[in-house]
């Protein structure tokens, strides 16, 4: 199969999504040359009217994507940066999860919200943020988080088809990455995970570019430790597929959980309090969280003090099995981080 | 502007019934009927009125919270059953009485208001922006008040409707107070809020509200260019709030805060009452007689009777499929 760059694997979602359904618009600040890569071709094969370079709007942007949304339309936003999203907050929060729900289903709201995110790229405070959590905590939303080329260009073709607003969390340090990608048809479905390794020892739940970094460091344990490792992806956390965890959970009786979200009340939080309902007894130890610590995120090489770090997700891993050796990182598993 | 004599006695009809509406909610609320809060437009019946007798059905109209929406609502034909059901929360109201302010009517290209003032103003610019990719001479009217121009939705959204030449009116009812503070304390330049859209570069025009023809000459044109495909309208109507901001509390605006209105004021407010004076201009035009004038108002209060009997014996919401209710398929 060919492969090709995440970013690559977006913008082909997006021109197939377009040429299929004429209901589909682009709209954000950059749009028709958008930061990350994503936009090539687009302006000049649909125009400025199904392209929306806007001014620095962010609540116009947003709100007047949830009206055209409900009059009939698609649109698809670019927030450039997730974290942006906050000047929208109440357009997110408010309208596009909340309006139909509060108007008694009459409205339907397909839209979605491309939000791209992360750190270890030294950009500090309000450019490196993932929350995943704030979103996950809001009934109303879809959330997608993909890890892969595979699974960028599967699940955004799913958002733009989906009837409901889906926030769409890609991530920054993958756009450069490259991976198989059919050239026929296809889509990935929300709601199922999808499993990154499998294994047998420990089953480690990990999304966006934490697969990637822990792919590389489940190599590591495996080679050198000889521990096998199950990473598990779900792909999407609105709707979420704990069926897959849970059963990953019951086979290898070990759980990490790597998050790139601020550890307080985030995603693992969630998926660890899941975890002790529904398969407390078969864990044989505690489960074990690596992710953001709480504090905002530091720019340039202080940033590798709060954002999980490889050697924390080794061991995290050795840890839950009870391991006293340590295995040494130094040098082999490195972040995107420049410094 | 030459009229119809149909149209004059529509606008009449429809002035008395959001009037006659909005009090049978008020008298409800205080009888402990219904459960929720009410944000009265008395006084600012005209506007809303005039705009509705313009607008086709497959325009897009967003409201706001006062009058919650009644004043607009109705003249652009939403039955008055559904609007006090949904008050009552009861099954048969606009969102089968889980939003009880709020309601929609996609057909009429109603989509409800926000709980945020200023809110649904980017809303409405998406409508526009769905009515200008649609290419069939739709219009979208967003209305809202005075206190909403402090929010900086109202500033982004115009922006984007003067770039893009968005069929869209911005409406808005200035009637000097957001919630209990004058405007006078927040606006500093205190002139006329339809400057805001010299700077957008749009044309703009400062109406009496109280006088439901100068409105609907007001809005005619600005409807026109948007159909057109001219671009975005800003119209200023002045009007005038008789209550305070929601039913059930002191007006805090004549009471408190060193009395931003006196109570001699707001009764000076209503010697300028939109339906009187419309009543005159019918006698004088012989468009109507008293008789029939008093028929046009006993009829009103009959609908709203009988719409409130609907909305009381319509049963209560079972616990619906919430799941559904929050995702579409």
């Amino acid at each position: 199969m060919r492969e090709i760059l995440y970013n690559a694997a977006l913008n082909e979602a997006m021109h197939e999504e377009m040429s299929r359904d004429d209901k589909v618009y682009y709209i954000g600040e950059e749009c028709a040359e958008d930061t990350w890569g994503t936009s090539t071709g687009l302006f000049e094969k649909f125009g400025k009217a199904r392209v929306k370079n806007t001014a620095i709007s962010e609540a116009a942007i947003l709100g007047s994507s949830v009206g055209a949304a409900m009059a009939g339309y698609r649109p698809i936003v670019n927030l450039m940066f997730a974290d942006f999203y906050v000047c929208g907050a109440d357009e997110v929060l408010n309208k596009a999860a909340k309006w139909r729900f509060a108007n008694g289903g009459k409205v339907t709201i397909p839209l979605v919200v491309r939000a791209p995110i992360g750190g270890y790229s030294g950009l500090g405070p309000d450019h490196s943020q993932c929350l995943e959590s704030l979103f996950m905590r809001t009934p109303g939303l879809k959330i997608a988080i993909p890890a892969t080329p595979y699974d960028a260009k599967g699940l955004l073709k799913s958002a733009i088809r989906d009837n409901n607003p889906v926030i769409f969390l890609e991530h920054k340090n993958l756009m450069g990455t490259t991976g198989p990608v059919p050239e026929e048809e296809y889509t990935v479905p929300f709601g199922v995970a999808d499993i990154k390794r499998a294994g047998t020892d420990v089953t480690v739940f990990a999304t966006g570019y934490m697969v990637k970094l822990m792919l590389d460091v489940s190599r590591h344990l495996q080679e050198e430790k000889g521990i096998s490792t199950e990473i598990v992806d779900p792909r999407t956390l609105e709707p979420l597929d704990m069926e897959t965890v849970i059963a990953s959970v019951k086979k290898t009786k070990h759980l990490v959980i790597v998050d790139e979200d601020t550890k307080r009340c985030g995603v693992g939080a969630e998926i660890a309090m899941q975890v002790m309902e529904n398969a407390f007894d078969y864990l044989d130890a505690p489960v074990k969280r690596v992710q953001a610590e709480n504090y905002p995120i530091a720019a340039c090489s202080m940033e590798k003090y709060i954002l999980p770090q490889p050697q924390e997700m080794a061991d995290a891993v050795m840890e839950v099995l009870g391991r006293s050796d340590r295995l040494d990182l130094t040098g082999k598993v490195k972040t995107a981080s420049m410094v | 502007m030459k009229m119809s004599k149909d149209l004059m006695v529509k606008l009449y009809k429809n002035m008395v019934r959001v009037r006659a509406l909005e009090e049978k909610i008020i008298e409800c609320l205080f009888a402990g009927k219904i459960a929720t809060f009410y944000h009265s437009g008395a006084g600012q019946e005209a506007p809303g009125v005039a705009l509705g007798a313009l607008l086709n059905d497959d325009d897009y109209l967003y409201y706001q919270h006062r009058s919650h929406g009644i004043n607009k609502c109705v003249p652009k034909g939403v039955d008055p059953k559904l609007i006090i059901a949904e008050h009552f929360g009861r099954a048969t109201g606009g969102a089968g009485g889980i939003a009880g302010f709020h309601y929609a009517k996609p057909e009429l290209g109603i989509f409800g208001f926000a709980g945020l003032v200023a809110g649904e103003i980017t809303l409405a610019t998406g409508a526009a922006i769905a009515c200008q990719m649609n290419g069939r001479g739709q219009v979208t009217v967003s209305c809202f008040g005075d206190g909403a121009t402090g929010r900086g939705t109202v500033h982004e959204s115009m922006l984007m409707a003067s770039a893009w030449k968005l069929p869209i009116i911005f409406f808005c009812e200035n009637n000097m107070m957001a919630q209990w503070t004058h405007i006078k304390l927040t606006h500093p330049r205190k002139e006329d809020l339809s400057e805001f859209a010299h700077y957008y570069g749009m044309p703009s025009a400062t109406v009496d509200g109280q006088d439901v023809i100068a409105v609907y000459e007001a809005v005619k044109p600005a409807i026109e260019r948007a159909r057109a495909g001219e671009g975005p309208s800003f119209l200023e109507i002045k009007t005038l709030r008789y209550a305070g901001h929601v039913e059930g509390l002191p007006d805090y605006s004549v009471e408190h805060q060193g009395g931003m209105r006196t109570p001699e004021e707001v009764e000076e407010m209503k010697k300028r009452d939109p339906i009187a004076l419309y009543q005159e201009v019918l006698l004088k035009k012989n468009v109507a007689t008293a008789e029939e004038i008093t028929k046009m108002n006993e009829e009103a209060k009959a609908e709203m009777e009988e719409a409130m009997r609907f909305a009381e014996g319509s049963p209560w919401p079972a616990r619906p499929d919430f799941d559904k209710l929050l995702y579409a398929e």
